[in-house]
């Protein structure tokens, strides 16, 4: 996923305030918008898969240089399956997005990861490589490593991670 | 295929396409290209012609499209009636909205519905066709196409007509195995392939928008009447009903805009300084 300044924050003011907020509730509320990446059909089912198998589930940043920079309200309610709403929790401020990801504290880390190693896990687009899915407009996915990883490939598609925190229950929700 | 005039064909699906709610993806509501829409339903109304057909679920509004091209004389062929039932009240609505305004109510009905809830008894064998369009069933082996395929065949009679749109690519393997697990399950019922028309669709979808689904007809043999015996789906189907872990939970979508008649909450106006 890219990350960068939004709603008239720096990327470095966001990274604090979102690690201050995780201080004080235990959790993050990761404001995304976006065609895919839904938090019901993909974000949720992906996860549930994962735990069920006891492995983390790790969200991988890419800050980029972003110019968002729209006056956004921000969100009072959210709800894992657009049925039960509750309050956003205090402590937590949202702007601006349709969904959020629930994270832990975010980290700084620095790692090149080689999308030919990853596929689609869930989705019509199951299985297909995360270097072919991850182009044009879409820009985010629910990635396991594929059984043919670590091939050698002439000219491998990496993608820098700069950030990186891990996805708590109930992993993502719908924001109003 | 037919002569149709393109200009006013797609001029009168947009009447359509203008008509219908905003898709919600978390419901696999995912919309057909528009000029698809135009192809399938004149394919659909020359399966249907002069037949009482009901529509499980269709958000497409492909229903609204044969009856309203037909009535324009830009059709030859269409169902003698539609009834559409949805578990989504923005799209019942709309349609009972768009045949009130185009004067088409009197072959255009909705009702809502979920197919995880036994088929009304009023509508147990009752149609000569069905039209499906069900979540492509890509993590649950088609379960959700066995889903709305089961319902459809509880409404229909003797020697009637089932219509069903499936993904079918062969850039996606898992398609053929929903498809073959869609066909076998139909022939099991004692329905015979009539028509397939191969990769004929596309759609407004995020993750694959290159994916292509196909137009399955099937027609049954002759059967004796049976009686009301539909009952509520099982767990197994409802369990991944949108997708891998991805539970059918949502009875109905409610329309807080009684389509569109009440304020939507979707923008404010800013005035100037």
């Amino acid at each position: 996923m890219k990350v960068g300044s939004h709603a008239g924050e720096t990327w470095e003011q966001i990274f604090e305030r979102k690690n201050a907020e995780y201080k004080k509730t235990g959790r993050i509320f990761w404001g995304y918008g976006g065609p895919t990446l839904h938090p019901i059909n993909q974000v949720q089912p992906f996860a549930r898969t994962r735990a069920q198998s006891g492995s983390p589930i790790y969200v991988l940043m890419q800050s980029i240089d972003s110019r968002a920079d729209p006056e956004l309200a921000p969100a009072t309610e959210y709800s894992p399956d657009a049925v039960n709403w509750k309050p956003i929790p205090e402590g937590i401020n949202v702007l601006g997005s349709r969904y959020a990801l629930v994270l832990d504290e975010i980290h700084p880390g620095d790692l090149e990861l080689v999308l030919d190693d990853y596929e689609v896990a869930l989705g019509n687009s199951r299985g297909k490589s995360a270097a072919d899915y991850l182009t044009g407009h879409i820009d985010k996915a629910c990635l396991t490593r594929s059984a043919n990883a670590d091939t050698k490939i002439e000219t491998p598609k990496i993608r820098k991670v700069t950030f990186f925190a891990r996805l708590l229950e109930p992993y993502a929700v719908l924001l109003k | 295929m037919p002569h149709l005039d393109l200009r006013q064909s797609l001029n009168a699906i947009s009447d359509v396409v203008n008509n219908r709610p905003r898709p919600l993806r978390e419901f696999d509501q995912i919309y057909m290209k528009t000029a698809d829409m135009l192809l399938h339903a004149e394919h659909v109304g020359r399966c249907f012609d002069g037949k009482h057909v009901i529509f499980i679920g269709d958000g497409d509004a492909i229903a609204l499209s044969i009856i309203h091209l037909h009535r324009l004389e830009l059709l030859e062929k269409a169902p003698a009636s539609v009834h559409v039932l949805d578990f989504d009240e923005r799209v019942v609505l709309s349609i009972r909205n768009f045949a009130e305004r185009f004067n088409i109510a009197d072959v255009v009905t909705a009702e809502l519905y979920n197919v995880a809830d036994p088929l009304p008894p009023q509508h147990w064998e009752k149609y000569e066709g069905f039209h499906v369009n069900p979540p492509f069933g890509q993590s649950n082996a088609g379960r959700s196409v066995k889903a709305f395929l089961r319902r459809g065949l509880e409404t229909i009679g003797a020697e009637g007509v089932a219509c069903a749109v499936l993904a079918n690519d062969s850039n996606y393997p898992w398609t053929w195995e929903v498809l073959h697990n869609a066909q076998r399950y139909l022939i099991d019922e004692r329905m015979v392939l009539a028509e397939l028309l191969p990769e004929f669709h596309r759609y407004h979808l995020d993750d694959a928008p290159d994916l292509r689904s196909c137009s399955l007809v099937m027609r049954k043999l002759k059967q004796l009447p049976h009686p009301y015996a539909s009952v509520p789906l099982e767990n197994e189907f409802l369990a991944n009903f949108y997708g891998e872990n991805s539970p059918l939970k949502v009875r109905y979508v409610r329309d807080k805009t009684n389509a569109g008649k009440l304020a939507s909450n979707d923008y404010y106006c800013e005035g100037f300084a």
